[in-house]
């Protein structure tokens, strides 16, 4: 009972230390939302190794500082992050809040709507209340970023509109002790497209959180491509994703977890309709002192799902990371196809990896697999390479790319791709010296 | 001298409604191969799918008679134990369960239903030397698991292997050419051969001329759209070769 | 006409439990509950040296502060353990020489099963060491082996005789705090078997042994240790069945392995406890941890067939401690009606060039459910290791469940882990492809189960084998079609 009373004091604490504001809303069903969740917040436990959810991953340091929530007017070249690149309409956050200066709005088009999530609560309301809060779950982060998030973008595509230009999410995060938490929306309508990139870049930040939170409806036959990249300092980043597919939607998710302090992904689909399609990606490559947890749920609830997944990483010297996939396949959910993998690369005896695929499966008429392999690379291969004239060094490093090249490849635009890859090698170039 | 079998105004259909024979009528008569031609999707696999008691399929109409019984009214089971063997066009793979082991479970079964104790692990012996040297079947193959990592000839002259063990009454070789090379083909057709007597009868069905070269049909039949359209002497089968299925289509359409 | 799965599956629902009666002897029980009382009894009455009595108590007092764990995919009300009787022996006057003067029910308890003592004696060559509730009853073909130095007796009587080898290795692979279960059956057990094989001794013949519960609402706390010592062989069989009973019986026993260097032991189980009934009234709880040591260029290989408990929770597991050792797991669980499996084992490799392989394959039919749960540990010593795990699932008929979870730590870059899974059912073509051939769809069912299960039955010891084909049969009779 003292322990029980002493977690819940540190959740308290926990809020206590957070000068942020809470969140309110004219909307009626919004604010309860809002309320509903400070109450869980308020009984729930701060996230600890006791928890199976938490157990690899070390996340009590960084619930033990102090953040706030600045508001941050510093002018910026954007141009200098690489993302840029893609022909997009590129919308910046720094430390959660919308700077509309920043932010580049190429195209706009009839049918997609792109709109900042506090005016969209008045304008939209019936999609609000219609999908708002709908596909996220109870846990501790997912409540805390509907109390306390700062702003967030509505997007909504409209039946039969294919949206020409890809939507980029940027957020930058600056200063010390900082708290970003952006709170999105995308509603897919029937037969329609979209393609959004989001980024997670920092700018001299130290000492600081952020916990994005994104719903997706991928309504009939709709497809969203959307990919992840994450990059940038000794931060810590909770970032999680929810999708709900309706029949015959598509879903291809591709994450990048690159470089930071401290990656929780949280991202799960819920195959609601019938005859989904949906393909989960993500490659990371976590450096010295650093800690990636990849957490996936694909949740299929109905009949002739087809879900695949790799996840790929290459853990180098001292670093951590964890693959948490889980398959669940509900009674109703006959004739799905679930596919899932994990190989891991590790390049040094310090590096530790810690792969869960998990299948819980509860229909009999079903093809569900899952393989995970962790271990040094191909030496035979390597070898094979070293025959032919290749160095070594060189021969690793052909290995490596093409390992990791596997994932970056199955994006379909070329040009974020392309952003993708150059991070990727980047990132190799430092750490595989 | 009394038929094997006798189909009579068969009808049938799937579950989703789609109608796939549409009164077929067939007699054959111990001693006697039957040839069973006709284009993609005349309904020639689900003849033998039928006959076999596949329950994808439902009978709406018309009956079987198989040795004075109504065939449509045994199990699959009861069917292969009465004597009708199915040679698949697509065999299956059973991981795990070997090819012998299969082979003296569906023998035995066979005995009892006939009320014969279980066949003797020499005789059992015997007959398989004897038999897979009909077929030229590998020894491995005979201990490896049932068609698991068979290549289609493997599987097919397995098919036949079994065939060969079970002595059936009526054999249906549905597409048992297909995907064989030459060599293939002229073992599978010298087993069918070796094994006809007067006693038993065989339906082959096949979408090519080619295997008839090797197993000598006494009467060809042309299914098209569920019915049998024409018969005739095994130079039908050749007719066919030369000009198609066309000019049968139109002869049954201006009729 | 061919069954379809759900008639199938209605039919097993039905498959009564063959081997469900009491055996009539009269048993000497001790009252219910537990408490330092019944500790003290229990190594009074079996003759203890003090500092077992002392062993247990400490085992007791940390059972007491410990919660019963809850992590597992399992749902089951938690026993009282304050309403079950922690000794019960079956009363015999004096030693027994010969099968002769074993009490005469007992033996037609055994011929009923299908086991008879005499022939197995005669026929198999196999030690029988079978346990009647708690207390060793007979052991054969002790002299035998004590020719060649090997030690195979009861638990208690090794108390006695070996007293030096117990107080050396009792409770170094598992201790007795290590878990819940462990702690109960390190303060309460019973009896079980003892085993020790001396150096270079390659053990001539299969030991077995057979555990019964019997007696209504008796907790079974068996307890073994194998002591394999340098360059020895031994291949160890485990059988259980149990009565039919309506209370839920709770079975916490304990298993010590320990390959000394070059060893190398063969564990194989069949268990066979009471499932419960087509309703999920009844049946054993069966929460067994199992262990074993790997010093260097040793083996141990778990194989288990497993088909009955209403619960189970068993991890048979290895430390591979020393260099290239090797550890393996075969497993087989079937499920049925409302049984519920959460199964698997652990590898930690800590020694360099270590190797394990792990073979699951559940079959779940009916409204059961069945996990397989495995732990793969590479830790930073441990260089050069490999592990490759392969984990199948069969699903009979769409009320049961199949869960997969594996959970794979790597902590060196030299070491390679593996793990496949897959779930899938038994094809409809493949019934319609032996119907067929004649063979009706219980007997498919039986056949394709049996070839799906193949590589871990093959890895049993031959009679146990057959025993075991007819077991899978049994508990899937009817569960398809």
């Amino acid at each position: 009972m003292e322990a029980a009373v002493s977690e819940k004091n540190s959740v308290s604490v926990f809020l206590e230390n957070l000068d942020v504001s809470e969140n309110t809303s004219n909307n009626s069903y919004v604010s309860e939302v809002i309320s509903e969740a400070k109450d869980r917040l308020l009984n729930s436990k701060l996230p600890n190794k006791k928890q199976e959810s938490w157990k690899y991953s070390k996340i009590a340091p960084w619930l033990k500082k102090k953040y706030c929530c600045s508001r941050s007017n510093e002018d910026f070249d954007i141009s200098a992050y690489a993302s840029t690149s893609v022909n997009a309409n590129t919308l910046v956050f720094v430390n959660g809040y919308y700077r509309d200066d920043l932010s580049i709005l190429r195209d706009s088009q009839n049918g997609v709507i792109i709109q900042n999530m506090t005016e969209a609560v008045d304008l939209f309301k019936d999609d609000i209340d219609k999908y708002y809060n709908k596909a996220k779950d109870a846990s501790f982060f997912a409540d805390l970023n509907t109390v306390y998030h700062t702003n967030g973008v509505f997007i909504k595509v409209d039946e039969n509109v294919i949206a020409e230009t890809t939507v980029h999410l940027l957020h930058i995060q600056t200063g010390t002790g900082t708290i970003a938490q952006s709170r999105n929306l995308v509603i897919l309508e029937k037969n329609s497209k979209l393609d959004i990139l989001e980024s997670q870049l920092e700018l001299n930040a130290s000492d600081s959180i952020s916990n994005h939170l994104s719903e997706f409806f991928v309504n009939e036959n709709a497809l969203l491509n959307y990919t992840l990249i994450q990059k940038g300092g000794d931060n810590a980043a909770i970032h999680s994703n929810y999708f709900i597919q309706e029949d015959f939607s598509k879903l291809n998710s591709n994450v990048f977890s690159l470089q930071k302090k401290f990656i929780r992904n949280n991202h799960s689909v819920r195959t609601v309709g019938t005859d989904t399609e949906t393909r989960l990606n993500g490659s990371f490559m976590p450096g010295a002192n650093e800690q990636f947890d990849n957490r996936t749920l694909l949740d299929h609830r109905n009949v002739r799902g087809y879900s695949e997944e790799v996840y790929k990483g290459i853990l180098f010297e001292k670093s951590n990371a964890v693959f948490y996939g889980r398959i669940f396949v509900d009674q109703k959910a006959q004739q799905t196809n679930a596919y899932l993998n994990n190989s891991n690369i590790l390049m040094d005896d310090s590096a530790r990896m810690h792969s869960k695929p998990e299948l819980e499966i509860y229909a009999d008429d079903v093809k569900c697999s899952h393989g995970s392999a962790t271990g040094d690379f191909d030496t035979e291969a390597q070898f094979y390479l070293q025959a032919r004239g290749i160095s070594l060094d060189s021969a690793r490093k052909m290995l490596i790319h093409a390992f990791m090249n596997e994932v970056s490849g199955k994006i379909e635009n070329i040009e974020i791709r392309d952003v993708v890859n150059s991070y990727m090698n980047e990132r190799m170039m430092k750490l595989d010296q | 001298m009394d038929s094997i079998i006798k189909i009579k105004n068969l009808h049938a259909e799937l579950s989703d409604g789609t109608k796939i024979l549409n009164g077929v009528n067939l007699e054959v008569k111990p001693g006697e191969i039957h040839a069973i031609m006709g284009p993609n999707g005349s309904g020639k696999s689900t003849l033998a799918s039928v006959l076999a008691g596949r329950e994808d399929y439902i009978v709406t109409e018309g009956e079987v008679e198989y040795n004075g019984m109504d065939l449509l009214d045994l199990s699959p089971e009861d069917r292969a134990r009465e004597g009708v063997f199915l040679a698949f066009q697509y065999p299956v793979e059973i991981p795990g369960v070997s090819n012998i082991n299969f082979l003296k479970t569906s023998i035995n079964e066979i005995r009892a239903y006939k009320g014969e104790g279980p066949i003797s692990a020499k005789e059992f012996l015997g007959m398989v030397s004897e038999k897979s040297k009909l077929v030229e079947l590998d020894n491995k193959l005979k201990n490896r698991s049932v068609n698991e990592g068979f290549s289609g000839g493997e599987k097919k002259r397995n098919e036949i292997f079994q065939m060969a063990m079970l002595e059936p009454k009526l054999a249906i070789l549905d597409e048992t050419d297909s995907g064989l090379d030459i060599d293939a083909l002229r073992i599978v057709a010298h087993g069918v051969n070796t094994l006809k007597s007067s006693e038993n009868a065989s339906i082959v069905i096949t979408h090519y001329q080619r295997l008839l070269d090797y197993i000598v049909p006494d009467i060809v039949h042309v299914l098209w759209n569920g019915r049998i359209i024409k018969s005739g002497p095994k130079e039908l089968a050749l007719e066919l070769e030369d000009k198609g299925y066309d000019w049968l289509k139109k002869e049954v359409i201006t009729e | 006409m061919a069954y379809t799965e759900k008639e199938l599956a209605k039919e097993l629902e039905n498959k009564k439990y063959e081997y469900g009666f009491v055996t009539d002897v009269e048993s000497d029980v001790i009252k219910k509950g537990l408490n330092e009382e019944i500790v003290r009894i229990i190594s009074e009455k079996k003759n203890e040296p003090e500092w077992l009595l002392e062993w247990r108590l400490s085992a007791f007092r940390k059972w007491e502060k410990m919660e019963e764990p809850d992590w597992a995919h399992l749902k089951y009300k938690k026993p009282n353990f304050q309403d079950l009787h922690y000794y019960a022996a079956p009363k015999t006057k004096k030693k027994l020489d010969s099968l002769d003067e074993v009490d005469p029910e007992i033996l037609k308890t055994f011929e009923r099963l299908g086991i008879p003592l005499e022939e197995q004696k005669a026929l198999s060559g196999v030690a029988v060491d079978f346990v009647m509730d708690s207390v060793s009853v007979k052991t054969t073909f002790s002299a035998k082996l004590l020719e060649l130095g090997i030690i195979f007796c009861s638990f208690s009587e090794a108390v006695q005789n070996h007293p030096d080898l117990i107080k050396k290795y009792l409770g170094k692979v598992v201790p007795p705090t290590d878990n819940f279960y462990a702690a109960l059956n390190s303060a309460v057990f019973s009896d079980g078997s003892f085993c020790y094989i001396p150096k270079g001794v390659k053990c001539p013949m299969e030991l077995s042994t057979y555990f019964r519960i019997n007696e209504a609402n008796t907790g079974q706390f068996e307890r073994t240790l194998v002591i394999a010592d340098e360059d020895s062989y031994v291949s160890y069989l485990e059988g259980c069945t149990a009565p039919q009973r309506d209370e839920n019986q709770l079975h916490a026993a304990v298993v010590e392995l320990i390959a000394l260097d070059g060893a190398s032991i063969k564990y194989s189980t069949v268990q066979n406890w009471y499932p419960g009934d087509e309703n999920g009234i009844g049946g054993i709880f069966n929460f067994v941890t199992k262990r074993g040591l790997c010093e260097k260029g040793s083996k141990i290989s778990w194989t288990q067939v497993e088909t009955g408990s209403a619960v189970t929770w068993k991890y048979p597991s290895c430390i591979l401690k020393g260099d290239n050792s090797e550890g393996e797991f075969y497993s087989v669980a079937v499920t049925n009606n409302y049984q519920q499996a959460d199964t698997g084992t652990k590898m930690i490799h800590l020694g360099k060039n270590t190797k394990s392989v792990i073979i699951s394959k559940g079959i779940s039919a009916g409204n059961s459910s069945n996990s397989y749960r495995g732990l793969v540990q590479m830790n930073p010593g441990a260089s050069n290791s490999r592990n490759f795990s392969q984990c199948d699932s069969l699903l009979i008929g769409d009320q049961c469940g199949a869960h997969t979870f594996p959970y794979i730590e790597v902590q060196n870059k030299s070491s390679r882990a593996e793990h496949e899974a897959t779930t899938s059912k038994i094809g409809e073509d493949q019934l319609f492809y032996c119907n067929q051939r004649g063979i009706d769809t219980e007997k498919a069912i039986s056949l394709i189960v049996n070839g799906y299960a193949k590589e871990v039955l093959n890895k049993l010891p031959m009679e146990f084998a057959i025993e075991a084909q007819k077991l899978l049969e049994i508990s899937l009779e009817g569960s398809v079609g």
